[in-house]
């Protein structure tokens, strides 16, 4: 059992738990976050689930908490690892089931006084034009061999085929498209479940969402990203659907059929991974890589649909301009500095976002000044947070920073607490607009279910880890 | 007996599922999972049967397995699996067909079966497992 006293503290938002912990550690584990959150943290399997981590072959430096951590399976939710190329390994686990769950970011020429009279009538057309729910399929069916075009080339497939702007894909983490990525190793399964998911939502805690911003933290880089006090823009929170599960439980499954001939034995199934150097690790990293691709295709489709909605409601002119795309579940081939050396290592993100700083040549040239757009999607009725990344992130948590709220109640317990149709009309009292397919989805949903985003993006921000560039509040919320 | 509960997780979905043997264990987590999501079925109810044959490397990964295949073909057919009947079942191997409807959807989404925590035990006349869903 993990308890306070297991801690040390290295300021007021790190603390640390030591290598002395216990003798299968191969490197500490830290968590970011403030001393009353880690009652909060304690109260869950999460950092136990850090330490087991932390026991990984080829880790560097240290495991790695945000302070949106909460308990997932094999690697906690809200969790970053860095692995050793040549002595580490790479775990689907340290992934996420949902490869390239990310967000993306648009903004519109509106003021939201100009937009409020027109909100139910794009909120309604949202929903009708933007698929989401289970059994809902997208309004494109990929061949096989278009298929292989969207896993190969992500965003790039979408510019081909007319779907995306030139410039979307420069405004994606990688581009839109991780060049590791392998059609060819994406199973016959994943594809099948895939074929008619592009340009859908999906469900859960996945959104479209229109806001407003609230708040201007730094006009520098409000400047560079195009955001006004005011303005309304849009935010669109998805993954790779049924293809990207089934990546992950394909290859789970594979190496858990091989951790006996290597001889491993895990304190968790979900922890099972490949060494890099093997021939199933670098088999996982192309699949994961084009499932990644097939989800920033998926954004852009539904990116697609939604500028379509919005000139339809708005006028011919009015447009969209994406500002950037993250994704907070991959795996990444990445340099930083190790022991003063500048070092490949592979960046397992589970729920936790890249936050690159000024002058990173893989952040687009229009940022460079400022940093890399993060965006931190609240939970449903609550602010989202425009971050930018900094040079700190770079030096103690490779370049990375939180994904968002984190859960704190279980669906079960949300239910018990809050009625859904209750909340959609609090919500509505507040200005909010909700259209979603299931009374009581929308109750689990509910933002007493999770953390407190304002106190998770102050610890990133204190820590120095990413500055905050602006708070955006909802006016429609789109969901299944 | 109960057939199984849904039990407390803070981000997914926690079953536990009861048998009076092994099969029976198995076609309880099944119809647990799939009732979990809140299936809505077509106004024509038309019994569907699926073939299903999985091996794995022990019985807790075989039932972890065996739900992914039926979660894999419940996706691709929107379809719902409310019992199955097995021609073959041993400790990392089955064979048999699912039974269930076509569906016009799910009030959630599964994105996966995990093999978090999961657990096979006999607890005196009855089996039980214990299994983690990723909403």
């Amino acid at each position: 059992m993990l308890a306070k006293k297991d801690l040390r503290k290295i300021s007021d938002c790190l603390f640390e738990i030591p290598k002395s912990f216990r003798p299968d550690m191969k490197a500490s584990a830290r968590v970011y976050a403030s001393e009353k959150m880690l009652d909060q943290i304690l109260s869950d399997e999460s950092l136990v689930q850090l330490v087991n981590v932390a026991t990984l072959p080829g880790i560097v430096k240290y495991a790695l908490a945000m302070p949106d951590i909460h308990e997932g399976y094999g690697f906690p939710i809200g969790g970053v690892m860095a692995s050793s190329m040549e002595s580490g390994v790479i775990s689907p686990g340290g992934v996420g089931f949902d490869i390239n769950c990310g967000v993306r970011l648009l903004t519109s020429r509106f003021s939201h006084e100009d937009l409020e009279p027109k909100i139910e009538d794009l909120a309604n057309q949202l929903q009708r034009d933007i698929p989401s729910g289970v059994g809902r399929g997208g309004n494109i069916r990929l061949s096989g061999k278009e298929m292989d075009g969207v896993l190969r080339e992500g965003v790039g497939w979408a510019v081909e085929k007319g779907y995306a702007l030139e410039e979307d894909s420069a405004r994606c983490e990688e581009g839109g498209c991780m060049v590791q990525a392998d059609p060819g190793l994406v199973s016959e399964r994943a594809k099948r479940r895939g074929s008619d998911q592009l340009g859908t939502l999906g469900s859960g805690n996945h959104f479209l969402e229109v806001q407003k911003v609230e708040a201007i933290f730094d006009n520098e880089a409000a400047q560079a990203f195009g955001l006004k006090q005011g303005q309304v823009v849009l935010s669109i929170h998805t993954g790779s659907r049924g293809l990207g599960h089934q990546v992950c439980t394909d290859y789970v499954r594979l190496l858990n059929t091989k951790l006996p001939t290597w001889g491993i034995r895990l304190p968790d199934r979900e922890l099972a991974y490949a060494p890099l150097a093997s021939r199933e690790g670098r088999e996982y990293l192309g699949a994961m890589a084009a499932a990644a691709n097939f989800a920033w295709c998926n954004r852009q489709l539904i990116t697609r649909l939604v500028r379509l909605a919005w000139k339809r409601i708005l006028g011919g002119d009015a447009r969209l301009d994406l500002v950037y795309d993250v994704a907070h579940n991959i795996a990444k081939v990445e340099k930083h500095e190790i022991n003063g050396e500048n070092k490949e290592v592979c960046v397992h993100r589970k729920g936790a976002t890249r936050a690159f700083p000024p002058g990173h040549l893989e952040i687009p040239k229009i940022y460079q000044a400022v940093g890399q757009p993060v965006l931190i999607p609240g939970s449903m009725g609550t602010s989202s947070y425009v971050l930018a990344g900094a040079e700190s992130a770079m030096k103690n948590s490779f370049g990375s920073v939180c994904h968002g709220a984190g859960r704190r109640l279980s669906r079960k317990a949300a239910k018990r607490q809050v009625w859904g149709a209750d909340l959609r009309k609090e919500l509505l009292a507040r200005g909010i607009v909700i259209r979603c397919h299931s009374t009581a989805g929308l109750a689990e949903e509910a933002p007493l279910a999770y953390k407190d985003v304002d106190a998770v993006v102050d610890i990133i921000a204190k820590a120095g880890l990413a500055k905050k560039v602006a708070r955006l509040k909802p006016m429609a919320v789109i969901k299944a | 007996m109960k057939l199984y509960e849904i039990l407390e997780h803070t981000a997914d979905l926690k079953i536990r599922a009861y048998g009076r043997d092994l099969p029976g264990l198995f076609s309880n987590a099944l119809k647990g999972m799939f009732e979990a999501i809140r299936p809505t079925t077509k106004k024509e109810k038309k019994e569907i049967k699926r073939d299903i044959e999985i091996e794995s490397v022990d019985r807790e990964a075989l039932l972890v397995d065996f739900l992914s295949e039926a979660l894999y073909l419940s996706d691709i057919n929107n379809e719902t699996y409310l019992a199955v009947e097995f021609s073959e079942f041993g400790d990392n191997r089955l064979k048999g067909k699912i039974s269930g409807f076509e569906v016009s959807g799910f009030d959630e989404e599964i994105k996966a079966v995990t093999y978090h925590g999961v657990k096979i035990e006999e607890k005196g006349d009855r089996w039980e497992a214990t299994v983690l869903f990723d909403i």
